[in-house]
C-alpha cells in the first residue's frame, strides 16, 4: 500500500487543515517574538545607543574596591526579598485591574467618594453616622409620601346625581343603599361645643418683662386661687380628721374591749329567766265577731259622713273666699316667673363654664406666673413657666371637647411571679422526706 | 282594645342621648378606637338638660353623646379601616411573639393608613371655616414640631409637623399677615390675619425638650395632631395657591456654593434652606404688586367708621413695610426663628452667623447692616454704622406699628416693660382707670393734661376767663347785629340785589346740643324688651366712670399734698 503523496490535499476539515498545512514558520515567528518579548530584541537588531553607553564622565582615578562595588550594586538593586513580587516576564498582564471587593455602596460611601474628588490636600473627610443617615433618609422618604396636591374645598358636594331636576330628597333617596350615599353631617359637627375662644388672651402680667401693675394683678389672681384651695383643704381637714380626737394606744384598746363586750351581760341576765321567748312569735289570725264588725262599719260610716259635710261646707266658704284663691294663684305664677328668671340668669352665668361630661369634675390648671425674683427682664435668661401641651389639654377639657379624665396612670401592672414547672424542685420533697427544701 | 303602652325613654330626652358604653356597643369598636374616631370626626360628649331622663333613670354621671352623632359615625368608612387595623395588629403581634421577624416586617410595610381628606371637607365645608378653627391646629403642630421622637407615637408625625409649620410661616411671610406678637413666659403668641380671619397661636420657647410624662395623655393629643396635620396641609395648599406660590415650596439654589451642594442631596439642601425662612419662594407668575385701596363710599352716616377703617388700613400698610430697607444681623444668642419670621413679615432683611444655621445671606462685617440684635451685656467688637439693640425692640416696634426710639433698648439697658398687645387697646379711659404711667407707655407723644401742666393751670384759667368775658361781650353785639342785619335784609328785599355769599359757620355748641337731642330720641326707640338691660348698662357705665373720676381725684389730691409738702420743705 504505497500512498502517493498528493500534491494537493483537501483542507476541508479542521483536522485535515492541521495535518497538511505547514505552519512551522508562523510558529517559529511567534516563538521568536515571545522570546524577544521575554528577553528583549536580539543584539543584532538593537540600536547602538541601546547596546552601548556613552561615557560622559571623565575617567576618575578613584579606585573602588571590589567589595565597595558590590556594596554599591547591592544598594541600587531591589532587595532580594522583594524579587518575588516582581513580574518574571515582560508580558503585560491581560487584566490590569486588580480584583475589587464588591460591597454595598451606601449613601454615605457615595458621598465620601464624591467628596474625595473635591478635597484639597490636608483636608479630612467628615465622619458620617451611616445608620443615622439611613434612618433620616427613610424618614424623609416617608415624609415625602404625604403630599397635599389638591384643593379639598373645590371638589363636588355630597350626594350628587346627574339629574338636575331632582330635588335633594329625591337624590338622597335614589342614592340610598349605593356606595355613593354619604350621610349628611349633623349640625353638631359644624357648631362648636362652646363659646370660649381656643386661645385665650394672655394676661398682660405673663409677659416675660411685665409691667409692674400687670404683674401685681396676676400675682393677686394667683394668690386668690391659692387661698381658695387652702380654704377648701382646711375645711376638709376639719370635717374629717379634725372630727376625731386622738387617743393613746392603751386607751384605744380599752375602748375596744368595752365596745366589744356590749350586750354580753344583758344576755346573761336574759338567760337567767330560763323562759324561752321567740324573737318573732307566730301570728294568730284572730277573727272579729259580728258585733265588732258592725261597730267598725258604723264608725266608718260616721267618719265618711263628717268628711262629706266638711267638703260641702268648704265649697260654700270658698265662694266667699275667692279673693284669697286668686291671690294664691297670683303668688304661684309669680314664683314660677321668678324661678324662670333665675334659671335664665344661671344659664347666662354658666354658659362659659365647662359642662359636666363625666364623673370627674373639670379642674382648673394653676395660674402660671413668674415670681418677682425670677423676672430677669431679658429674653436670654427668661424662666419658662407652664407648658403649652398642658395648656392645650386643659383648654380642650374646658371647651367640652374632651371629657375631664383622671391623670394618666403611670403605674404598671404588677407581675405575678411563678417558677416554671420544669424548674420547680419540689420533686425533692416526697412523702417520705417532707421537710427538704 | 287598649292602645299599645308607650315604653319609657323611647322618645324625647331619653332617646336623644346615648351613653359612651352604648355607643361602643353600637359601633362595635374598642374604647381606644372610639376615642380616636370621635376626635377625628369632631364628635364631642354632650351635657343633657335633664340628666335623669337622658340616662334613662340610671344614677351617677355618665358620659353622653347625641345618638344622632353616633348614627352619623356609624356610616363612616373609617370604621372599617379601624376594624381592619385591629386584625392587622393582631397579626403583627403574633408574628412578633412567634419570632417570625420576616413576616412581621413584611406586614409592617403594609401598615394601613387612614385617609382623612374627606373628613377635613366634611368638618369644614369652606376654606374660611377651616381658617377659623386654625388656632388649635397651629398651636399643637408648632408644639409637636419641637418634640424628639417619642415612644408609642409615630415619629414621622413630628417631622411632618415641622415641615407644615414652616410652610405656613413662609405663607405668612409672603402675605405679610402678621399683626401682633407677644412674648409670654409660656411662649410666643403670634396673631395673623388671613382673609379677614384673625388666627392666634402659641409657639413654645426654644429650650431643650422637657419630658411631660404623666400629666397629659400623649396619645389623645397625637390623635388631634393626626387630623390637624391633614387640615394644615390642605390649608397650606390653598394659601400658597392664593399667593401664587408653588406648593410644595420651591427655592432657587443657584447661589449656593458647589461644596454645599455636594454635601447633601438636593432635597435636603432645599428643605434646610426653606427652614431657614430667609429666602423668598418661587412664584408661579411674575409678581405684580397690588395695592388694595379702600373704596370710598359717599355715605355721610358712616363717615367716622370709614375714617377709622381707612386709618386702620393705613396702619396695616405701615406695619407691612415697617422694616423695609433695614438690614438686621442676629447674634447667636437670640431666638433666630422667631426673629427672622417677625422681621421678614415686616419686609426687613435678616442674616446671621454662617455657622449658626443654613441660609444666612450676609456676614457680620457687612457695613450696610443697620441693626444688630444682641442679647448679651457686652459686645467686644462694635461697628459704628449700626445700632446694637436687644430683641425686645423688634417685638415692641411691631406692636406699636412704628419704629420706636432705640435708646431704651441698647445693650445693657434695663428694658421698658413688654406690654401685651392683646389687651383691649382702646379700652375707654372713661370706663376704666388707666394710670398715667401706662398712658405714657402706650403713647409717649401724649401730653398728660392733669399733672404736668399744673403750673400753667393758673395762667390757663385766667386766659379762659378772659376768653369767656370776651365771648360774652361779643354775644350781645352779635344779637344786636343780627337784628340790624335782619332789618337791613328786609329793606334789601325790596331793592333786589346780589351780594357775595357768606359761609355759614357751624356753631359747635348748637351741633352738640342737636346731637344730644337726637341721641335722646334714639334712646326712646329702645324696645321695651331691652329697656331694662339698656338702663342697667348705662347705670353701670356711669358708676364706672364715677369710680374712675374718684380715683383720679384721689390721686390729684395726694399729689397736691405731696407737692405742698415739698414746697414747704424747700421754703
Amino acid at each position: 500500500m504505497n500512498a502517493h503523496k498528493k500534491k494537493r490535499q483537501s483542507k476541508k476539515s479542521k483536522l485535515s487543515w492541521r495535518k497538511h498545512v505547514d505552519i512551522s514558520d508562523v510558529e517559529h515567528f511567534f516563538e521568536d517574538k515571545w522570546l524577544q518579548e521575554r528577553l528583549g530584541k536580539p543584539a543584532s537588531e538593537k540600536a547602538n545607543d541601546e547596546l552601548f553607553l556613552v561615557d560622559t564622565t571623565p575617567n576618575a582615578k578613584k579606585i573602588v574596591t571590589s567589595k565597595q562595588k558590590r556594596r554599591l550594586l547591592l544598594k541600587e538593586r531591589l532587595p532580594k526579598c522583594f524579587s518575588i513580587l516582581q513580574p518574571h516576564t515582560a508580558v503585560p498582564a491581560p487584566i490590569s485591574k486588580k480584583n475589587q471587593l464588591k460591597g454595598k455602596s451606601t449613601f454615605a460611601s457615595i458621598i465620601e467618594k464624591k467628596l474625595l474628588k473635591h478635597l484639597k490636600k490636608g483636608d479630612t473627610l467628615p465622619i458620617y453616622n451611616r445608620a443615622k443617615v439611613r434612618r433620616l433618609n427613610k424618614l424623609k422618604s416617608k415624609q415625602r409620601n404625604v403630599t397635599f396636591n389638591s384643593n379639598v374645598w373645590n371638589c363636588e358636594a355630597l350626594n350628587q346625581v346627574d339629574g338636575e331636576w331632582m330635588n335633594d330628597d329625591t337624590k338622597r333617596h335614589t342614592l340610598h343603599g349605593t356606595s355613593k350615599y354619604r350621610k349628611i353631617a349633623p349640625h353638631s359637627v359644624h357648631s362648636k361645643p362652646t363659646l370660649l375662644p381656643s386661645i385665650e388672651v394672655p394676661h398682660p402680667g405673663t409677659s416675660y418683662n411685665p409691667n409692674f401693675e400687670d404683674h401685681r394683678m396676676l400675682l393677686k389672681e394667683a394668690a386668690k386661687r391659692e387661698e381658695k384651695v387652702i380654704k377648701e383643704e382646711r375645711h376638709l381637714d376639719r370635717v374629717t380628721t379634725g372630727m376625731f380626737s386622738k387617743v393613746t394606744v392603751s386607751e384605744r384598746d380599752d375602748n375596744w374591749l368595752v365596745e366589744m363586750s356590749q350586750g354580753l351581760e344583758d344576755e346573761d341576765a336574759n338567760n337567767s329567766d330560763s323562759e324561752y321567748k321567740s324573737i318573732n312569735p307566730p301570728v294568730k289570725n284572730k277573727k272579729k265577731d259580728l258585733k265588732q264588725r258592725r261597730k267598725h262599719r258604723e264608725h266608718n260610716k260616721m267618719l265618711n259622713a263628717i268628711r262629706m259635710i266638711k267638703k260641702t261646707k268648704k265649697k260654700i266658704t270658698d265662694i266667699h273666699n275667692l279673693k284669697n284663691v286668686m291671690k294664691d294663684i297670683q303668688q304661684k305664677s309669680n314664683k314660677t316667673e321668678m324661678l324662670k328668671l333665675k334659671r335664665l340668669k344661671k344659664k347666662e352665668y354658666t354658659r362659659n363654664e365647662p359642662k359636666r361630661l363625666a364623673r370627674r369634675k373639670f379642674e382648673e390648671s394653676e395660674i402660671e406666673f413668674n415670681a418677682p425674683q425670677d423676672i430677669s427682664g431679658n429674653l436670654r435668661t427668661l424662666k419658662r413657666e407652664g407648658s403649652v401641651l398642658m395648656d392645650r389639654f386643659k383648654s380642650f377639657e374646658r371647651r367640652n371637647i374632651l371629657r375631664p379624665s383622671s391623670k394618666h396612670n403611670l403605674k404598671k401592672g404588677k407581675f405575678k411571679k411563678f417558677t416554671k414547672s420544669d424548674h420547680k424542685d419540689d420533686w425533692k420533697t416526697t412523702v417520705a422526706r417532707p421537710n427538704i427544701s | 282594645m287598649v292602645a299599645k303602652r308607650k315604653k319609657k325613654f323611647t322618645s324625647g330626652e331619653g332617646a336623644r342621648y346615648i351613653t359612651r358604653q352604648g355607643a361602643l356597643k353600637k359601633l362595635q369598636l374598642s374604647l381606644k378606637d372610639f376615642r380616636r374616631l370621635c376626635i377625628l370626626k369632631g364628635i364631642y360628649p354632650r351635657e343633657p338638660r335633664n340628666r335623669n331622663k337622658a340616662q334613662k333613670g340610671r344614677s351617677g354621671i355618665k358620659t353622653l353623646y347625641h345618638s344622632k352623632d353616633i348614627l352619623f359615625l356609624m356610616q363612616e368608612p373609617i370604621i372599617w379601616k379601624l376594624r381592619d387595623m385591629k386584625v392587622f395588629f393582631r397579626k403583627v403581634a403574633k408574628a412578633k411573639t412567634t419570632k417570625e421577624f420576616g413576616q412581621m416586617h413584611r406586614l409592617l410595610k403594609q401598615h394601613p393608613k387612614l385617609k382623612l381628606d374627606n373628613i377635613v371637607k366634611e368638618r369644614y365645608p369652606t376654606y374660611i371655616d377651616a381658617l377659623r378653627d386654625l388656632d388649635d391646629c397651629l398651636t399643637l403642630c408648632f408644639l409637636f414640631s419641637t418634640f424628639p421622637s417619642l415612644e408609642h407615637i409615630n415619629h414621622e408625625q413630628f417631622a411632618l409637623c415641622r415641615r407644615l409649620t414652616i410652610e405656613f410661616m413662609h405663607a405668612v411671610i409672603e402675605s405679610k399677615a402678621l399683626r401682633k406678637v407677644f412674648i409670654s413666659i409660656k411662649g410666643y403668641y403670634y396673631q395673623v390675619e388671613i382673609k379677614g380671619v384673625t388666627i392666634t397661636w402659641i409657639v413654645p420657647h426654644q429650650f431643650g425638650y422637657q419630658p411631660q410624662r404623666g400629666e397629659v395623655d400623649f396619645k389623645i393629643m397625637s390623635t388631634f395632631v393626626e387630623f390637624y396635620i391633614i387640615m394644615l396641609g390642605f390649608v397650606n395648599y390653598r394659601l400658597y395657591n392664593s399667593l401664587n406660590l408653588f406648593y410644595p415650596p420651591k427655592l432657587s439654589i443657584r447661589n449656593v456654593p458647589e461644596i454645599e451642594k455636594k454635601l447633601v442631596n438636593k432635597e435636603a439642601l432645599t428643605s434646610e434652606r426653606i427652614a431657614g425662612l430667609n429666602l423668598p419662594l418661587h412664584n408661579t407668575v411674575l409678581h405684580t404688586e397690588e395695592e388694595v385701596e379702600l373704596d370710598e363710599f359717599p355715605l355721610e352716616s358712616s363717615s367716622e367708621e370709614m375714617a377709622e377703617a381707612k386709618k386702620e388700613g393705613e396702619e396695616m400698610n405701615k406695619l407691612k413695610t415697617l422694616f423695609k430697607g433695614l438690614k438686621f444681623f442676629l447674634n447667636r444668642e437670640v431666638p433666630r426663628e422667631s426673629l427672622v419670621f417677625v422681621i421678614r413679615c415686616c419686609s426687613g432683611e435678616v442674616s446671621w452667623d454662617k455657622l449658626l444655621f443654613v441660609g444666612s445671606t450676609f456676614d457680620e462685617d457687612d457695613e450696610t447692616i443697620t441693626y444688630q440684635i444682641v442679647d448679651r451685656p457686652i459686645v467686644d467688637k462694635q461697628f459704628i454704622s449700626r445700632y446694637y439693640v436687644q430683641p425686645q425692640w423688634v417685638y415692641d416696634c411691631i406692636n406699636a406699628r412704628e419704629l420706636l426710639p432705640v435708646n431704651k433698648y441698647f445693650i445693657g439697658e434695663v428694658l421698658p416693660p413688654h406690654l401685651s398687645p392683646f389687651v383691649d387697646k382702646d379700652r375707654d379711659s372713661y370706663q376704666q382707670y388707666i394710670p398715667p404711667e401706662e398712658v405714657l407707655l402706650r403713647n409717649p407723644n401724649v401730653k398728660l393734661a392733669d399733672n404736668d401742666m399744673e403750673e400753667d393751670e393758673g395762667l390757663e384759667k385766667e386766659a379762659e376767663g378772659e376768653e369767656k368775658e370776651e365771648s360774652d361781650d361779643e354775644d350781645e353785639p352779635d344779637e344786636l347785629k343780627d337784628e340790624t342785619v335782619e332789618k337791613l335784609q328786609q329793606n334789601a328785599k325790596k331793592k333786589l340785589s346780589v351780594k357775595t355769599g357768606e359761609v355759614e359757620k357751624e356753631d359747635p355748641w348748637k351741633k352738640h346740643k342737636l346731637e344730644k337731642q337726637e341721641y335722646r330720641l334714639r334712646e326712646k326707640m329702645v324696645k321695651n324688651k331691652h329697656r331694662r338691660l339698656y338702663k342697667s348698662m348705662m347705670e353701670g357705665k356711669k358708676k364706672r366712670s364715677k369710680e374712675v373720676w374718684l380715683l383720679k381725684k384721689k390721686r390729684r389730691l395726694i399729689e397736691e399734698k405731696e407737692k405742698a409738702a415739698r414746697k414747704g420743705k424747700t421754703n
